[in-house]
């Protein structure tokens, strides 16, 4: 018979962990709300990876969802800087064919690309760096995020792209996961190499997010967007029923085990109050740590109840985690990684 | 309100499909509109094209925040009304309201009068120009064995007057309809704007139609493949497992659904839109609608008037759940 787990929150470790469980055969429901932080990340994963088998995974799901990543390898971001990463989509990777000459084309309006002030930037990575704004109408309101779906602009751009002076050109992230392959062939129509800026907040942070997403659900997840648990019900040491809540409805969900993934100390993650964070739904311990550090108590992947005592069924993944190895901008490879170790210990229960 | 918890992320701008718009570029976005204004004296002096939002709470959904954007901008609304003139369409629903206690003109017939224990609410779009749609929920429901009542004496539930600020009409409809309801056990609706409105401001356990679904048995009454249009009011504002619901009663029926990333995004009819910004509301249907056309379906499914009359007027072929299943004994 299949295991009930439950996972809270859909941002990089709830989803990659629900994808892992869900293909190990757990029958898997996946409760969150909200833009996550992972989906405002570079979608590139930074940090170092301990797991060979998380990075496998990870690989894996990459080149099943037409998005095939790469590394270790550096970027060069939107602002022209050098972004160097564990793990990045195959046309965010410079570093492995360094080109003679690189010409930053800005979209027209596109706000997430200035190519002066990119190709200024990147002048010492390559003998000769230039921009280029291609001539095309995108309106000025238009969000970080925004897609480029019209056929007709795709053909004035490669008409465009085949006049640029680099061999290489580097072009602000256009397409989401569905249209990713369109990088390629554009490619292959100018006749140049393009690479795609390192850009936050925007379209390749969405485009992670969309493929962790779409692999838990084809891998059998259940996905419960736009709720929020309120409440977990414990008997001694084992979680076995969460409340959760959504618009004006509420249902109560039992399960063999829990899996909290609710990321750092924002708004639906832990508490964080003057006193420091403390945990929103009044069961698992929290522990203080100067900087960025707190968060949940565990010993090894497992939560501690509020007494200390060491959970037998309810585990943590992610920003949640109480962690000393957390820095600034490494939280997509932790995410990921934990959720792989997560796994590994909840198969094992 | 807790709009100081904004991070600036933009998500709210990337989920607005009215921003997404090529019509609904010139309205300044949920994160101006709902989380900045509200928090400075010249919010009032925003112009009408603030109104430009179809209430679809995609925004708040995509907020990691959890920032009740749409509540805020109600609010404004409800502010901004008394120093500004109406738009023409505004002005235009509230003098139908004045006069005969719903939005749209009817010349709906088949009232239900029994004194039953049921009542059914069809809601103004119903009543007025799908009456089609209202009889075949009454049918179906008939076939589920709930008697009910279609009364002539309810009126708008007051849901579209919030939506432009006229609070204290809203309040004095509330008053009418709540004498009728008190002849009744059980309120059911057909529109998911309704549905809401009856449960957060009446207070009142009004079940929208897809909620008592799932007790039935269906067969399909539809051939080909489908689509869903997933009401926005129903899914981000009832519950979001009413969209789930409607999924299985339809796949356990027999209907053949096509699954689109775009089923839960706004037909562009909500929030006062169709009347206030006509070609907006349009154009959005119109994008929807050339979706369902790419997806080469025969159809699509909805359980909401506004997304059957706003997709029908952009060319999609569009039933109402209570017409896409029959009812078995």
């Amino acid at each position: 018979m299949s295991r009930n787990a439950v996972v809270v929150g859909m941002g990089a470790s709830g989803l990659f962990s629900s994808y892992l469980l869900a293909k190990k055969g757990w029958k898997v429901t996946v409760v969150g709300r909200g833009t996550p932080a992972s989906a405002m990340s570079t979608g590139c994963i930074k940090g170092q990876i301990v797991n060979d088998g998380c990075i496998e995974e990870i690989l894996k799901m990459a080149r099943s969802n037409g998005m095939p990543m790469t590394g270790p390898g550096t970027g060069a971001t939107n602002l022209g800087t050098r972004f160097d990463c564990t793990l990045l989509p195959v046309h965010s990777m410079f570093s492995d064919r360094m080109p003679n000459s690189i010409t930053v084309l800005g979209i027209g309006g596109h706000p997430s690309l200035r190519p002066r002030l990119t190709a200024s930037m990147l002048s010492g990575w390559a003998p000769k760096v230039d921009a280029m704004t291609a001539d095309v109408e995108i309106s000025p309101e238009m969000t970080l995020a925004a897609t480029f779906r019209d056929e007709a602009l795709s053909d004035r751009l490669v008409e465009v792209m085949k006049d640029a002076a680099g061999e290489s050109i580097l072009l602000p992230p256009m397409f989401t996961l569905h249209d990713y392959m369109r990088m390629g062939e554009l490619e292959r129509r100018c006749g140049r190499r393009l690479m795609e800026a390192v850009t936050p907040l925007g379209i390749p942070g969405q485009r992670f997010l969309e493929m962790l997403l779409s692999s838990a659900v084809s891998s059998g997840a259940v996905v419960w967007s736009g709720r929020k648990v309120t409440s977990i019900r414990t008997n001694g040491d084992r979680a076995v029923q969460v409340e959760v809540k959504g618009g004006l409805d509420s249902r109560r969900l039992d399960m063999d085990a829990l899996l909290l993934a609710t990321g750092g100390p924002l708004v639906d993650g832990t508490l964080l109050s003057t006193e420091g964070i403390s945990d929103p739904f009044n069961t698992f311990q929290t522990i203080n740590c100067p900087g960025i550090g707190g968060g949940y108590a565990h010993i090894g992947q497992r939560l501690r109840d509020r007494s200390g005592h060491e959970m037998k069924n309810a585990f943590g993944a992610g920003d949640c985690l109480c962690s000393e190895r957390r820095s600034f901008g490494n939280g997509l490879a932790t995410a990921l990684d934990d959720a792989w170790m997560t796994v590994q210990a909840m198969e094992a229960l | 309100m807790n709009e100081g918890r904004c991070i600036k992320c933009g998500s709210c701008m990337q989920a607005c499909p009215v921003l997404n718009d090529p019509r609904g570029s010139d309205f300044p976005g949920p994160r101006t509109v709902g989380i900045d204004a509200p928090r400075f004296s010249e919010r009032l002096s925003m112009g009408k094209v603030s109104f430009k939002c179809t209430m679809c709470h995609a925004c708040e959904w995509a907020c990691p925040s959890s920032i009740t954007i749409t509540r805020s901008m109600i609010r404004l609304r409800g502010e901004m009304v008394t120093s500004m003139p109406s738009l023409p369409g505004h002005q235009r629903m509230r003098e139908n309201i004045r006069r005969m206690g719903r939005t749209v003109d009817n010349d709906f017939r088949s009232w239900k009068e029994n004194g039953e224990k049921a009542l059914y609410f069809p809601g103004c779009i119903g009543l007025g120009k799908l009456p089609d749609m209202v009889s075949s929920v009454s049918r179906l429901l008939d076939s589920l064995g709930i008697a009910h009542d279609i009364s002539s004496q309810v009126k708008c539930c007051g849901s579209p007057l919030l939506k432009i600020g006229a609070d204290q009409e809203a309040e004095g409809l509330r008053q009418s309809n709540m004498k009728v309801f008190s002849r009744y056990d059980r309120i059911i609706t057909s529109c998911p704007g309704c549905t809401y409105q009856l449960r957060e401001v009446y207070g009142i356990k009004a079940e929208h139609l897809v909620e008592i679904l799932p007790e039935g048995r269906f067969s399909s009454a539809v051939e080909g493949r489908w689509a869903l249009q997933v009401p926005c009011h129903l899914k981000r504002g009832v519950s979001p497992w009413t969209a789930d619901d409607m999924m299985s009663v339809l796949e356990r029926a027999g209907v053949d659904l096509v699954r689109l990333p775009e089923e839960d995004r706004c037909c562009g009819g909500g929030g006062g839109m169709l009347s206030g910004f006509p070609d907006t509301s349009d154009s959005i249907a119109v994008s929807k609608a050339d979706v369902y056309r790419k997806a080469d379906v025969r159809g699509v499914i909805t359980a909401c008037p506004f997304c059957c009359l706003n997709l029908r007027k952009a060319g999609s072929n569009v039933l109402d759940i209570s017409e896409a299943i029959i009812a078995n004994r």
